[in-house]
């Protein structure tokens, strides 16, 4: 059920990502700089922006005069492709690592299996380490905005595979140490073909699972980036005065780019985006918990309470390995 | 506790050396203008040049902020006393929560482990933000400054926001923990011989059960001080706290001055424009990271996450005593 709802909302998600710059209102570079509306004694006055939600922009325009809806339908491209797409490159590294170390290790005979089930982890959560990879280059690049969010996303998943890899290791670990494996290994069996015929096939299903968590941890490192002013694509800095602009527009990147406006008072345009993230991190949340229910049979505790538990387990405490 | 030790001080070394490594990358990928994007390691080669320059003149307590020179122990000191005020009460305040609530749960009924574990559900910089917008909010309906939502120089430091920003993931966190090992311990021989034994229900949960908890509390301690380092961050950066943030995300890079593409050198040179392009930061595009700055900056982050592991494990001692 939870599946379905998470895949059900992540659908409707991708339909509107690919159909943004279609359904959008008005173009991405359309600015409605002032209006001319009448006051409260109903003298006609010119209005700047930011121009409050109406049938118009239906949520509002930014304080350039941009409107909001139209910057988010060409922003969910770059949300959801960033996301999916560096969590679905981080688990085939992490694949490819962790079946190297595998065969490695056995060929060697150097496992260790307490090795992998007690990672030992750092104390820098993994936005600050792709925080500092990505400060020195991300600000007012001069590369395209998606060549650069390859870059981005190449780094991202770099770093993201220290704790990965440990996890999809034991998993190929414990598949290895099944007893019929020990049949297969009187019986002449080698390595690689215990692992073609009986690890890949058993960790096939926990790689669709990690897609998920991972896709929701990449959400959540994005987010964070945002916080720093690190955007999806790039950032484009200006000076006099200072001020940060995603150029992919992506959700969480707008949050990032309005967190001043919290002083100045101008809720929506943070809550709006921020919405928008939520809708995207539970249906992430929701796939990724309804994708574990077969694997943990007997659990305890509200629906509530285990999609809280899981988050917790993924969310802030990203340097210490699963 | 050797196994704690062994495990707190891994992290911390393994932190240190991961951000040293890391910090390099944006040398090898200095990006210039007049190129699509040109892979040097320019930027680099200047900051190891740099690097060398002052460990060769015995100075690396000195590092530069724009054109201004600093010391590296009075930023750290400066910043880290910051952070540790914000992250040893968070971090010590969960911890004993997270002692306390399984046990007051059993004994006297409470809800406010699942308001706070319905808090949690929010990522850390949704909270900070959702919470900013609420005090915003709360000021505006009663007229006055009765929170201050960040930190803009002067005297006016918030406080009580950044508190519960921090307090509530570590404490949902640990929590978790604590409430499934509470569980587990209740169900446990020894336990199950005292109730049988007539023993008020008062003193099983915080003498039989608690002492066990407080085992489980102290192996969690790693992980507990990474996710408090992890919220620090996002509080400091979200209230705009001068801590550790600062130092770590902003004091390594060299921007605008003295590191330079060397063609961009040849180029703006002879009429001295480099300085002027310089001092407006415009167009200047590789990064000259100060290695000296983030060694010390990883170094005082290590230093706070194993001063926070032994202020709890300080904290979980006395409460053992307590309960003894």
């Amino acid at each position: 059920m939870k599946r379905a709802a998470g895949a059900v909302i992540l659908g409707l998600l991708v339909l509107v990502a690919l159909l943004g710059p279609v359904i959008a209102p008005y173009g991405i570079n359309e600015q409605e700089r002032s209006i001319f509306a009448p006051d409260a004694e109903g003298n006609v006055v010119r209005v700047p922006p930011p121009h409050p939600l109406s049938w118009k922009h239906p949520l509002g325009t930014d304080r350039w005069g941009y409107d909001v809806l139209t910057r988010m339908l060409y922003g969910a491209r770059y949300t959801l492709g960033f996301i999916v797409g560096v969590a679905a490159a981080r688990i085939v590294l992490g694949f490819l690592v962790a079946s190297a170390a595998h065969l490695w290790s056995h060929a060697r005979r150097r496992w260790h299996p307490h090795a992998a089930h007690h990672p030992i982890g750092t104390a820098i959560p993994e936005f600050v380490v792709a925080y500092i990879a990505l400060a020195g280059i991300a600000f007012s690049p001069p590369m395209a905005t998606l060549p650069f969010a390859l870059l981005q996303g190449v780094i991202i998943s770099i770093i993201g595979l220290p704790g990965l890899v440990p996890t999809l290791r034991a998993r190929m670990e414990r598949a290895a140490a099944q007893p019929f494996v020990e049949a297969q290994i009187a019986s002449g069996a080698g390595s690689w073909h215990i692992y073609t015929h009986t690890v890949v096939p058993s960790v096939v299903h926990d790689l669709w699972l990690l897609l998920s968590h991972e896709a929701l941890l990449v959400a959540l490192v994005v987010g964070e980036l945002a916080i720093f002013h690190v955007f999806v694509g790039g950032t484009i800095r200006t000076f006099d005065p200072v001020e940060h602009y995603s150029r992919s527009h992506e959700w969480v990147g707008m949050v990032g780019e309005n967190s001043g406006e919290i002083l100045g008072g101008i809720y929506r345009l943070i809550l709006i985006p921020l919405a928008g993230y939520l809708i995207v991190v539970v249906a992430l949340a929701l796939l990724s918990e309804g994708s574990r229910t077969p694997v943990v049979r007997h659990r305890s505790g509200s629906p509530l309470q285990r999609l809280v538990s899981m988050f917790m387990r993924r969310g802030g405490h990203h340097a210490q390995g699963r | 506790m050797n196994t704690l030790v062994r495990r707190v001080a891994l992290s911390a070394l393994l932190s240190v050396t991961l951000l040293i490594i890391v910090s390099m990358i944006p040398t090898f990928l200095g990006i210039e203008r007049d190129e699509r994007i040109i892979i040097i390691a320019a930027g680099f080669r200047s900051s190891i040049r740099a690097f060398a320059d002052y460990l060769r003149a015995g100075n690396l307590n000195r590092f530069m902020m724009g054109a201004t020179p600093r010391l590296i122990t009075e930023e750290s000191l400066r910043f880290g006393m910051n952070s540790a005020l914000l992250i040893f009460p968070a971090a010590l305040l969960a911890t004993l929560y997270s002692f306390s609530m399984p046990l007051a749960r059993r004994v006297i009924a409470s809800r406010a482990p699942q308001i706070v574990s319905w808090l949690a559900l929010l990522p850390v910089f949704m909270l900070a933000t959702l919470l900013q917008s609420l005090a915003l909010g709360v000021n505006r309906l009663v007229g006055q400054r009765l929170f201050t939502l960040a930190y803009l120089g002067g005297v006016g430091t918030p406080v009580l926001l950044p508190a519960l920003t921090m307090l509530l993931p570590i404490a949902a966190f640990s929590l978790r923990a604590a409430e499934a090992s509470a569980t587990g311990l209740a169900r446990t021989e020894y336990v199950r011989a005292a109730v049988g034994r007539s023993v008020p229900g008062w003193s099983i949960w915080f003498r039989h059960v608690g002492s066990g908890l407080l085992r489980h509390l102290e192996d969690l301690l790693p992980r507990t001080a990474a996710t408090a380092i992890a919220t620090l961050f996002i509080t400091e950066r979200v209230f705009n706290i001068p801590g550790m943030t600062v130092m770590l995300t902003q004091y390594p890079y060299h921007r605008y001055m003295h590191v330079y593409p060397d063609r961009l050198v040849e180029l703006t040179r002879p009429d001295g424009t480099v300085e002027i392009v310089s001092m407006f930061g415009g167009n200047v595009r590789t990064t000259g990271v100060q290695f000296q700055v983030v060694i010390a900056a990883a170094l005082a982050l290590a230093a706070l996450y194993i001063l926070t592991v032994l202020a709890c494990r300080l904290l979980i001692s006395a409460l053992r005593r307590a309960l003894q």
